[in-house]
């Protein structure tokens, strides 16, 4: 039978803060597979993060198929902003979410885990995090700062994070970032440089994969998503009116769920998808090939 | 009791957002009154469910916007 098989593997999952995102699904996903999951947590949710764990609130989206429940190996506080120690400014090193995490930087990400399992100690990266301070407003009114920011968090980070965790990684490594079709449609709404930064995360995908590859030997990806009610999709606006559209204009008329998305990233975490690399995998029922929607 | 919830509620309101307790009345919104983020709301929750040793789910936890909101929550419950 031909399985998924991700045993001794290690990966690190950055952008998980609780149950309900892409980031937990294919965190679950790759440990259903067998692999070892450190999370990256931006340190503003951390606390609540680890005081849901704590008190069992996320059990049931823990509790894997084996009976046995998802234990994370590490929860590290991780800042994408940042890539070194000396960027963090020093009023958001002093704010109470962040004064007692030391360094929470990209650099500091990577220091953590050669502390903790060694220079060579990872084989499978997701990048699932997004942030853009003026997501509600459209382009137009997009100030530059807010442009920067989006693209800054959501796309330059991968870069940032390949960098840095490259020279960690073992061979056969896979690296994963989780895009979005306003990297290439219109999406309205989706602003503030948001399409902008996922453009960008999906060349510069590309670009890396191609660096990587011949640097370190290392696959790097994209999945483009279909909508989910997520937390951060929340944030954005009636994410469920997206939903029921894509439902009702797919190929498929099914919502895509956050485990289609965890299932597709082990697929091409996994030596199964060797050959795979630089390439987008849309996980959306089709939506993505559709010019006339609507139709039923 | 009833005293006491408000005073506890009040404390722990203060405390979360970091504002001084004069500061926090029944009617304070917590997002435009009390300059509160959305997850200082939830971490708010928590530490309501823990002093009072409470379950507060998602769809209750979502309609909490002001102090009296958690104040009438929790005397529902606890007494
Ligand atoms: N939900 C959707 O409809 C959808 C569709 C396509 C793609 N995506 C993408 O999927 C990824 C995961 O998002 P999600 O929708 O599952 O929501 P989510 O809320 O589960 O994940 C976003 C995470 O990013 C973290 N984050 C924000 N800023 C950060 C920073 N500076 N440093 C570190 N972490 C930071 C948040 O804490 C959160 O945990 C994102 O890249 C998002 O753009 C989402």
């Amino acid at each position: 039978m031909l399985a998924i098989d991700l045993r001794g593997k290690r990966a690190l999952v950055a952008g998980v803060a609780d149950d309900a995102g892409y980031g937990f699904a294919i965190a679950k996903a790759l440990a259903e597979a067998g692999a070892s999951i450190c999370l990256g947590t931006w340190p503003p949710a951390l606390g609540i993060f680890q005081t849901m764990l704590e008190r069992g609130k996320l059990d049931r989206s823990l509790a894997l198929s084996d009976g046995s429940k998802l234990a994370f190996e590490r929860i590290y506080p991780f800042d994408a902003d940042f890539d070194t120690a000396a960027d963090i400014p020093s009023e958001v090193l002093d704010s109470k979410r962040y004064r007692e995490l030391g360094d929470v930087s990209i650099a500091g990400l990577a220091d953590r885990l050669a502390a903790d399992f060694g220079s060579q100690c990872l084989d499978i990266v997701v990048h699932s995090l997004a942030n853009a301070p003026e997501v509600k407003k459209p382009l137009l009114e997009t100030s530059r700062r807010g442009y920067l920011a989006a693209v800054g968090t959501s796309a330059y980070s991968f870069a940032s994070m390949l960098g840095r965790l490259g020279p960690m990684l073992r061979p056969g490594a896979s690296l994963l970032a989780i895009s979005y079709l306003a990297a290439e449609r219109v999406v309205p709404g989706y602003g503030g440089g948001m399409s902008s930064a996922k453009a960008a995360l999906e060349s510069d995908m590309r670009t890396l994969a191609f660096e990587a590859g011949r640097k370190w030997g290392v696959r790097v990806n994209a999945i483009s998503a279909g909508p989910l009610a997520s937390r951060a999709a929340n944030a954005i606006g009636d994410i469920q009116k997206m939903i029921d559209h894509c439902l009702a204009a797919s190929p498929i008329p099914r919502a895509v769920t956050a485990a289609d998305v965890g299932n597709a990233a082990a697929f091409l975490s996994s030596p199964l998808a060797a050959g795979i690399t630089a390439t987008i995998l849309h996980v959306d029922e089709g939506y993505h090939a559709m010019g006339v929607s609507g139709t039923s | 009791m009833a005293e006491n919830i408000e005073e506890k509620v009040t404390k722990i309101v203060a405390e979360q957002f970091e504002v001084p307790v004069e500061k926090v009345a029944l009617s304070s919104l917590f997002l435009d009154d009390l300059k509160a983020d959305s997850l200082s709301v939830v971490e708010l929750v928590l530490a309501i469910e823990e002093a009072f040793g409470l379950e507060i789910p998602d769809e209750h936890a979502e309609k909490i916007k002001t102090v009296g909101d958690v104040v009438n929550y929790v005397k529902a419950r606890v007494q």
